[in-house]
């Protein structure tokens, strides 16, 4: 294939175009494809040979495909991005006029991946080059891809195995990498809504499914619904297929703190297996309840944490590590009245700043009535009495 | 040049004395802008430019009706300075000043301005609504629509932010108090505190901006002990008036967990203590909330008792005694402005603590 001639090359595509086979015309209109690195077909200005092989609207479309390729032969990604954004535009013109036939979506797959890396790379290109802001180019793809998206969710007529609504998920899925990088997660939410609400939710292909569920988890999770996160999560985890170790490893970055906050310890060979070693030291500090150690791997992988966005889950995971420290006095102390000021020296040992009685009382009465623990504390004689039965009772059962 | 220059000052004149001509004629004058003496006279030194409406049709791109941005600087010094220290109800002087500024922005829009005016403008205009909201906080809603106040607020906050990394330079010297103010502002508030960890490390690891964070944070999990303990340490009268919006939540929230926590038939819990770990101004306030939310009060002590709490039960807003003796320490162009040098303050107060 790499070695195609022109002709052979368009007479394959034409082929599969006369045909109706979406695989592999996508094939060859993807940059995922051998062929893209043949030199011959590297053309600036294709037209006229293109001219004499296809007809509009197709002709458009192998012309930019062509030209596409000798810009990335070039390194030009600015002007790859620029051509494969033509390519989408003037497929989704092509692929609306298809009535009641949705063969050409792989196709369309093929070429929106491709629109979303190249914005992507001719991005930071333009960034390098001094020539725009990085953002400029997924924001306009992401657009162009919603063009696409209306197209697939607005063909209601169809039948269930002919309809264009089977490529929502993929579409779905570009968009959110889309609005990831670019930090616009509120507009997910009519995306999400629109895949929920369709008959067929659970039937796309499990590697749609684990993508999707991998990117609401997340959402999920940043907008502080933990719960939902899990279940997303743990779906997405769960099925990714093994070998995918990069994925699942990215799947866990996320999963493994949102765990800790329900109340699941991480195992320390699943940290080790999947390379996640800062989060051994988050797990090993709040198991032990040590908020000191606790704040140091934070401050030590500040700019990892927040990179991945899990800096305020983490923040939020010091009162699980109270509970944890709290217990620990208890155990000590064996007791069922404690001293408010046992807590506060605990918490002064840990090097929390400024901590008085007041505040400690405080964080007890939060953990009181998140049961959390189980007690009253009592104002005139400064103690926490704690029930005699199960005053720790198991995270998991209260989160 | 000079001459064109003088012809069009000339020009831009007699377009303006027309234009508030015609506000006389119409009787759209505001009594800030007329002759003491005949108050159906325009005074020309005193008029502003009112806000308009973008209307579909009207012609409104004559270049002469929009101020450049030196002068639309001068214009809000001008309500700064002159204006909002006029001896009239603050609701009177809100409506002027919230009306002229937002027709400042308009020209700011218009014409496209993204400089270090837009920014200064910007700030101030900030800063007057967060004030606004502290000092008319008990008004009534056809006063003061608390809703619009903050949404202008919060424009010209993420606006400014905007302006800050666009312009691209980290050493606006107000940028740390904006930052500040967006966080306290908007506390607990998850965009918020995304955004504080999108600063650069200078910013991110600044005094008050992670001052703000903090208590951003413990409003977040509830540590309302950590909130008003941080809230006597803001310093900038400013950064308490934009706290102060958040006050009634964590005064409920903090009586529901203490409710939770203290509850006990044997025990009671001073009111004195509440009113200072919730900052309430008297214990009578404290008594009052106690009871509005179905807690028990006996004498000077409230009995805590989980199955009494009214979930459903609001909290007025009131103002702070603490905020308006803080307040009291400064001129209101001084607050405006952003002319306020905690530091060197705090080392006058010291100094002369220590003479007496």
């Amino acid at each position: 294939m790499a070695q195609w001639s022109l002709n052979q090359y368009f007479n394959v595509l034409y082929d599969c175009l006369q045909q109706c086979d979406g695989e592999k015309a996508g094939e060859l209109l993807s940059f995922n494809h051998p062929h893209v690195a043949n030199q011959r077909l590297q053309l600036e200005n294709p037209e006229s040979a293109v001219g004499r092989v296809f007809e509009p609207p197709w002709e458009d479309i192998v012309v930019a495909h062509l030209r596409c390729c000798w810009a990335v032969g070039n390194h030009d990604f600015v002007e790859a991005y620029n051509c494969q954004s033509y390519i989408v535009q003037s497929f989704t013109k092509i692929f609306q006029s298809q009535k009641d036939e949705n063969w050409s979506l792989p196709l369309l797959f093929a070429i929106c991946l491709d629109l979303r890396l190249f914005a992507n790379k001719a991005d930071y290109q333009a960034v390098t080059q001094g020539k725009g802001k990085y953002g400029e180019r997924l924001e306009k793809a992401a657009e162009i891809l919603m063009g696409c998206f209306r197209v697939c969710a607005s063909d209601n007529r169809a039948a269930i195995e002919d309809t264009k609504k089977w490529g929502m998920l993929n579409i779905v899925n570009q968009l959110f990498k889309l609005y990831f990088k670019i930090n616009k997660l509120h507009l997910c939410k009519p995306l999400i809504r629109a895949i929920d609400s369709l008959p067929m939710k659970d039937k796309f292909s499990l590697a749609h499914l684990i993508t999707f569920r991998y990117y609401v988890g997340q959402k999920a999770m940043f907008d502080g619904d933990f719960k939902k996160a899990e279940e997303y999560l743990t779906f997405a985890f769960e099925h990714c297929h093994r070998n995918s170790t990069k994925n699942k490893r990215l799947i866990l970055q996320f999963l493994v703190p949102v765990k800790m906050l329900l109340g699941h310890m991480p195992k320390e060979e699943l940290l080790r297996k999947y390379d996640l070693l800062a989060f051994l030291e988050v797990s090993k500090s709040v198991c032990s309840g040590n908020i000191r150690q606790l704040n140091e791997v934070m401050e030590k992988h500040e700019h990892y944490f927040i990179k991945c966005g899990i800096y305020l889950i983490l923040e939020k995971l010091k009162i699980i590590a109270y509970r944890n420290l709290f217990k620990k006095v208890y155990l000590i102390q064996n007791t069922h009245q404690l001293a408010v000021e046992s807590f506060t020296k605990a918490l002064q040992w840990m090097e929390i700043e400024e901590v008085d009685n007041d505040e400690t009382a405080c964080i007890i009465a939060n953990l009181i009535c998140d049961n959390k623990i189980k007690g009253y504390i009592s104002y005139q004689h400064q103690k926490l009495v704690v029930s005699k039965q199960n005053p720790f009772p198991r995270l998991s059962t209260v989160m | 040049m000079p001459q064109n220059r003088l012809v069009l000052c000339f020009v831009w004149l007699i377009h303006n004395f027309f234009f508030h001509f015609r506000r006389e004629r119409e009787k759209l004058l505001h009594k800030f802008e007329v002759d003491p003496s005949n108050i159906r006279q325009a005074d020309v030194s005193k008029c502003v430019k009112e806000y308009r409406r973008p209307t579909v049709g009207k012609q409104d791109n004559e270049p002469n009706d929009f101020r450049p941005p030196d002068v639309l600087l001068k214009t809000v010094f001008y309500l700064i300075d002159n204006i909002s220290t006029k001896r009239s109800e603050w609701s009177e002087i809100y409506e002027f000043i919230f009306d002229r500024l937002r027709s400042v922005r308009q020209d700011l829009v218009v014409q496209d301005v993204q400089s270090l005016y837009t920014v200064k403008i910007l700030e101030r205009t900030v800063r007057f609504h967060i004030y606004s909201e502290y000092r008319l906080c008990t008004a009534h809603l056809a006063v003061f629509d608390p809703k619009i106040n903050r949404q202008h607020t919060q424009e010209c906050l993420k606006r400014l932010i905007n302006l800050y990394t666009e312009l691209g330079s980290d050493v606006w010297s107000q940028r740390i108090e904006m930052e500040t103010l967006y966080l306290l502002f908007n506390l607990g508030d998850l965009d918020s505190i995304y955004h504080f960890y999108t600063l650069p490390d200078q910013l991110r690891h600044n005094t008050d901006i992670k001052l703000a964070y903090c208590t951003s944070l413990a409003y977040m999990v509830n540590n309302w002990s950590q909130v008003i303990r941080n809230i006597h340490k803001l310093q900038s009268p400013i950064y308490l008036c934009a706290i102060h919006r958040h006050l009634p939540q964590i005064q409920r929230n903090a009586l529901r967990v203490m409710n939770a926590g203290y509850s006990s038939k044997n025990c009671k819990f001073p009111l004195e203590k509440i009113k200072t770990s919730l900052f309430l101004n008297t214990d009578s306030e404290a008594q009052s909330l106690c009871q509005q939310f179905g807690i028990n009060v006996e004498g000077t002590f409230a009995q805590f008792q989980k199955a009494n709490f009214k979930m459903d039960e609001k909290i007025s807003r009131t103002p702070s005694d603490f905020i308006n003796d803080v307040l009291k320490q400064w001129s209101l162009p001084q607050i405006l402005h952003g002319d306020i040098n905690t530091e060197l303050d705090l080392t006058e107060q010291f100094s002369h603590m220590c003479q007496t």
